[in-house]
């Protein structure tokens, strides 16, 4: 039985039946994106030190997921491998900045670095499918936070580094973070229906089937990756900047594999799906200051329950909400 | 040290080769990638623990009364979640994170994050064999998995219930054309692979410590196994469990122990490059 014909739910939405949320013109979606960067970084300014704060993280987040999006919401490809991504941005464009470089220039390494890696993964992982490019990749994330931890000389091992700060000051970076996960929701969504996005679906869909119609699913793979992987290392680098020190702990090789459920639990292949899931899975916790039994266990449950009752996770129960309540209008 | 290196080797292997065929197992039937195994390795631990020290039963009994709560916990996992989401290849790794939270988390609540020692009767001694030294628990180990890959390979090869797992795991579309129920064999591969989780547990909670997260990494070794073996294959698991076993071992002795786990990963690199569908691969399965 291959995997590619059984039946996939939810994934493909956006392909299959356009969404309510999605009916309207390409240039209302962008504009709503933009608003919601400026409420998120109305939100991030206004709030308290403390929620300020989670928020900010949640929205890293959603820049790292967004960018899985691209090759696990669109593709199908279940990447574990995001958290080394956003390890490498964080670490990469750290070290650069000790070695004497500009803050600008080195964002450009790390997401280079990053990309170079998502390069040799996408090269070696890209042959396989399902389950084993899954297994495959989680290695590839594991094999970077045994370096991270291991590497002493480079990386300080376990203690971790400090970051120097590339912003003039504190404001200037809350309006960065907000904007920069606006950015990749805007960007996930002009992919996802330019020809790299099509191509991608049609691989989620049936890649036997897309090799035989003549899309490269080759290179369309490995397009698809390692933009992911550029994204997953922007976010690497704004963690850095935002909490000034960091280790190889933020960066295990679990980060990847959750990076992934947030993303199937907010909505894999939805535009605002990465934002969601990340707000639920980094936001939860924190908010709820949860003791790590309890909480991982609650935690636990809701995501095995998600995944079970709403497959297409929060976005398509929004879709359903927003259906419903469309059509109570309606029939006023 | 050579010799030692082999030993090492060995006791690792059969403990990976032990976790890799219960994984490769439930793949084989249902194609999911179970990491919740890992969980219910750390409660079976535990229940030996608890029965053991606090219930005060006998060594013997209290493992099996672990081995039974391994074999329980593994069915629930297969009843409550996993079923669900059988045609769903995307979200079989999601629920089966989630578990694992769940299971690990429920060690941790009900047995504190400690790491205790799981002592059985025979914990101080060890077979002295020139100059290479094997701890009984080792011994344990290693005559655990002999024991129970022989036992899994005559009741898949020679029972009618075996049959027809390796049916659905060939075939289930097929199989259950054939009149085979395919619910009635999943229930039962996810027991016996609870059992071996609970063996697992056996062997490996003497050795290292019971903690609550104290399978996660080693399981990830168990995933390259089943990899390595060809997703699905018992056989290949069991070969390719000692292989990683002494290949880990020779790495930590001459080249570094703190990349232990990286030598796994290298093979399965090249593998993944050299054969995509296993070392193993017949051809009767289209897996990857």
């Amino acid at each position: 039985m291959s995997e590619s014909h059984a039946p996939r739910a939810g994934a493909l939405d956006l392909a299959a039946a356009p969404s309510p949320l999605s009916r309207f013109g390409p240039a209302r979606d962008y504009f709503g994106i933009a608003l919601l960067g400026i409420g998120l970084w109305l939100l991030v300014v206004e709030t308290n030190a403390f929620y300020s704060s989670v928020l900010a993280t949640i929205l890293i987040w959603t820049i790292a997921t967004g960018g899985l999006n691209i090759i696990a919401g669109l593709g199908g490809y279940p990447s574990l491998v995001q958290g080394a991504f956003y390890g490498i941005g964080a670490y990469g464009s750290a070290l650069a900045m000790k070695w004497g470089q500009p803050f600008w220039a080195s964002c450009f390494e790390a997401v280079g670095a990053a990309s170079l890696l998502g390069l040799v993964i996408g090269l070696v992982f890209s042959r396989t499918r399902g389950q084993y490019f899954a297994i495959g990749t989680m290695f590839s994330g594991l094999a970077v936070a045994l370096v991270l931890n291991n590497w002493r000389m480079l990386t300080n091992g376990q203690l971790g580094i400090s970051v120097d700060f590339g912003f003039a000051d504190m404001d200037q970076l809350n309006i960065v973070i907000p904007a920069a996960a606006a950015l990749t929701l805007a960007i996930f969504r002009f992919v996802s229906r330019r020809r790299l996005g099509w191509r991608l679906q049609t691989i989620l869909e049936d890649e036997d089937l897309a090799e035989h119609i003549g899309v490269p699913t080759a290179r369309t793979k490995l397009t698809g990756f390692v933009l992911s992987a550029a994204i997953g290392a922007v976010a690497g680098v704004l963690i850095g900047q935002y909490n000034g020190t960091i280790s190889p702990d933020l960066f295990d090789y679990y980060v990847g594999f959750v990076m992934f459920v947030a993303l199937s639990v907010g909505g894999a292949g939805r535009v605002l799906g990465p934002l969601l899931g990340s707000a639920f899975i980094v936001g939860i916790p924190d908010l709820l200051n949860l003791s790590s039994g309890i909480g991982l266990l609650i935690a636990g449950l809701i995501f095995v329950l998600v995944i079970i009752l709403i497959p297409g996770g929060f976005m398509s129960a929004l879709d359903a909400l927003v259906r419903w309540v469309a059509m109570k209008a309606a029939r006023r | 040290m050579f010799l030692q290196a082999v030993a090492n080797g060995i006791v690792l292997g059969s403990l990976f080769a032990l976790l890799g065929v219960g994984l490769t197992l439930t793949y084989g039937v249902m194609e999911v990638p179970n990491f919740a195994q890992a969980g219910v390795i750390t409660l079976a631990a535990y229940t030996m623990l608890w029965l053991n020290q606090t219930a005060a039963w006998p060594f013997g009994l209290a493992v099996l009364g672990g081995l039974a709560v391994g074999g329980v916990l593994s069915v629930l996992t297969e009843r409550l979640a996993y079923r669900f989401v059988r045609t769903r290849p995307l979200a079989a790794p999601v629920v089966a994170l989630g578990i694992l939270l769940v299971l690990d988390n429920i060690a941790l609540v009900l047995f504190g994050g400690d790491h205790v020692s799981l002592s059985p009767p025979y914990a101080g001694d060890a077979l002295h064999l020139g100059a290479v030294n094997v701890p009984a628990v080792g011994v344990a180990l290693i005559a655990t998995t002999a024991v129970a890959l022989l036992a899994l390979y005559l009741f898949l090869q020679r029972t009618r219930t075996g049959r027809a797992i390796r049916a659905v795991s060939q075939n289930a579309e097929a199989a259950a054309t054939l009149g085979i129920r395919l619910e009635q064999q999943y229930v039962i591969s996810f027991f016996i692979s609870g059992i071996l989780a609970g063996l697992a547990a056996f062997a490996y909670g003497p050795m290292y410590a019971v903690f609550p997260y104290m399978a996660d990494a080693i399981l990830l070794n168990a995933f390259v196994v089943v990899v390595l073996g060809g997703l699905g294959n018992v056989g290949g698991a069991a070969v390719c469990g000692l292989f990683l076993g002494l290949l880990e071992s020779f790495g930590a002795v001459y080249i570094s122990a703190a990349y232990q786990t990286l030598f796994g990963f290298a093979v399965l690199l090249l593998m993944i490059v050299l054969r995509p569908s296993g070392l193993f691969s017949s051809g009767a399965r289209r897996i990857a």
